[in-house]
């Protein structure tokens, strides 16, 4: 709740450092329920000033079953969560009190205020020009952008998605009837049915044999009608790209420069890839506009500035680490960046 | 049937219902479920109308929380949002996984970008909040003219907001307030837009 001065990493020029640290002690809760936590969190606080002195233990593996809230039980093992990597920085503020099952343990992943979110946002879309996205979040990687800019783009896919399929339909349909708007009357007006036997039996034997029928048949009818979740296997494959693109390949590229011995934090690994998708929320939703090459134009604008921006950000630490292979490591990094702007535009842009 | 509610709640409700303490367990199954409706709408009514829209009034009366019209609503919306769809079942599976997974990670998020806040507090907060959206489906779902819909779907999206808004809100450092708003807008939008386009 409470972070001291020394929270902020230095993003920010205009408020740098105390100054910007401030309203996070003040605490301006008017309300009464809060009081309690403020003062509450002002001890701890000072228990943590405390405990950042002299003797902080690292002792890994002992402290497993610490009772939440005893300051300076010692930090459970490497493995524990999602910054299991991020061994060796410096706490601003001593999270490993709380084991690892409690949430507050990972606070440290989401010390992020509005403005640093912000911030991150745009330098990763324009991360190729001005390449102080690693420097900047060295010191405070977190994981909320990561994690809601995939998930913001998982909505906003399927919602562009089904809004095209919406669009497609009352084309479809206005050619035959004026378009009544979808009701929900126990006989509407089924959608053109291909086979002879839908015409004959009525409407809710439309839907019953609907029911019956094939798979395949049923992806067929479901096109032409309007539905959300038409096609709910592609919001999984959607779900499954973006966290699985963000984690699986943030796991290997931080392995690699691992196995090179480089310095790198898994934290600011998924930092750095979670906020590199964040370009593709805004084409996601330009790509509504039924225009080809305007899609793919926006898709390959997207995928270079996010692959520049991976670039520019790695090619450091990446060099740094190792001299002689980095260039392969970074066209790699390149090359599954480009295969992503690719897979998804075939797969979800196309609309 | 089992309240979901933790002790203090016998003790708070007490001069509401007019019921002893003590004497809650031979009663008849009715007033136990009695008890539990008017919990459920005194919960409701402290959430969404508004009157006292200040966060300790919110947090005051959901001192004694329950998780029962939470799930009712829940319910009631992924069924009328699954209702006369293909595939019912898998529109009634994701509905309810969105609102219940939904529920817990926006409290997970607003713990863990530093707020302090009873969880099933906040479960139960958010879950009264899909009342307006469970309204909106169910106007959504009966009327076909399009303004209407929209105009309906906007009104009730404004409303979950305004009740939800101050709660997640203030429960945040200062400078994190949209960032533990935003999530929340995320999904009562997407909640909205389902119904919406619900044919």
């Amino acid at each position: 709740m409470s972070f001291g001065p020394q929270s902020h990493a230095g993003a920010w020029a205009p408020a740098p450092g105390g100054a910007y640290g401030q309203p996070h002690m003040a605490l301006q809760f008017t309300d009464t329920t809060a009081q309690q936590y403020v003062t509450g969190t002002m001890g701890r606080h000072e228990e943590r000033q405390g405990m950042l002195g002299p003797g902080r233990s690292d002792d890994p593996g002992v402290g497993f079953a610490a009772p939440p809230g005893v300051p300076g039980a010692p930090p459970p093992g490497p493995g524990a969560g999602p910054g299991a990597g991020a061994g060796e920085h410096t706490p601003r503020e001593d999270y490993t009190k709380y084991p690892f099952y409690n949430v507050r343990r990972y606070r440290e992943y989401f010390d992020v205020d509005t403005k640093d979110v912000l911030w991150r946002v745009t330098n990763s879309m324009i991360g190729v020009f001005r390449p102080n996205f690693m420097e900047v979040t060295m010191k405070n990687p977190d994981l909320y952008g990561p994690f809601w800019t995939a998930t913001t783009l998982i909505f906003i896919v399927a919602v562009a998605n089904n809004f095209v399929s919406y669009i497609d339909w009352r084309k479809n349909r206005g050619s035959d009837s004026p378009p009544p708007p979808p009701s929900l009357s126990p006989s509407p007006e089924p959608t053109p049915s291909p086979s002879p036997v839908m015409d004959a039996v009525g409407a809710m034997g439309a839907a019953a044999a609907d029911a019956l029928s094939n798979p395949g048949r049923l992806l067929l009818a479901s096109t032409t009608d309007d539905q959300w979740f038409t096609d709910y296997t592609k919001l999984g494959t959607s779900a499954a790209i973006f966290y699985g693109y963000v984690f699986i390949v943030g796991l290997i590229v931080f392995f690699t420069v691992k196995w090179f011995k480089g310095e790198l934090k898994l934290a600011n690994v998924f930092c750095i890839y979670g906020y590199c998708l964040s370009v593709y929320v805004p084409v996601s939703i330009l790509c509504v506009i039924p225009i080809a090459w305007l899609q793919w134009l926006l898709v390959m604008l997207a995928t270079a500035l996010g692959a520049g921006f991976l670039f520019m950000n790695f090619k450091a630490t990446i060099f740094a680490a190792a001299p002689a292979r980095a260039s392969i490591v970074l066209l790699l990094i390149v090359a599954a960046h480009v295969a992503l702007g690719l897979g998804l535009k075939l797969y979800f842009f196309s609309y | 049937m089992l309240p979901p509610s933790p002790p203090p709640t016998l003790g708070a409700s007490a001069p509401h219902s007019a019921i002893p303490d003590e004497y809650t367990l031979d009663e008849s199954i009715w007033k136990t479920i009695g008890r539990d409706f008017v919990t459920i709408g005194r919960n409701l009514r402290s959430v969404l109308i508004p009157i006292n829209w200040k966060f300790h009034g919110q947090a005051q009366a959901l001192r004694n929380w329950d998780l029962w019209g939470p799930l009712v609503f829940m319910l009631v919306l992924a069924i009328v949002l699954s209702t006369g769809e293909k595939n019912a079942s898998a529109v009634f599976a994701m509905v309810f996984a969105e609102v219940a997974l939904g529920a817990i990670v926006l409290t997970i998020n607003v713990i863990l970008l530093g707020g302090e806040l009873v969880f099933f507090q906040a479960v139960c907060l958010l879950g009264y909040c899909l009342f307006p959206l469970v309204v909106a489906a169910i106007i959504c779902a009966a009327v076909s003219i399009k303004w209407v819909r929209i105009l309906v779907t906007v009104l009730c999206l404004t409303w979950a907001s305004f009740a939800t808004i101050p709660f997640i809100g203030n429960a945040v450092p200062q400078g994190r307030k949209s960032l533990a708003v935003y999530p929340v807008m995320l999904m009562y939008v997407s909640l909205a837009w389902l119904a919406m386009v619900k044919s």
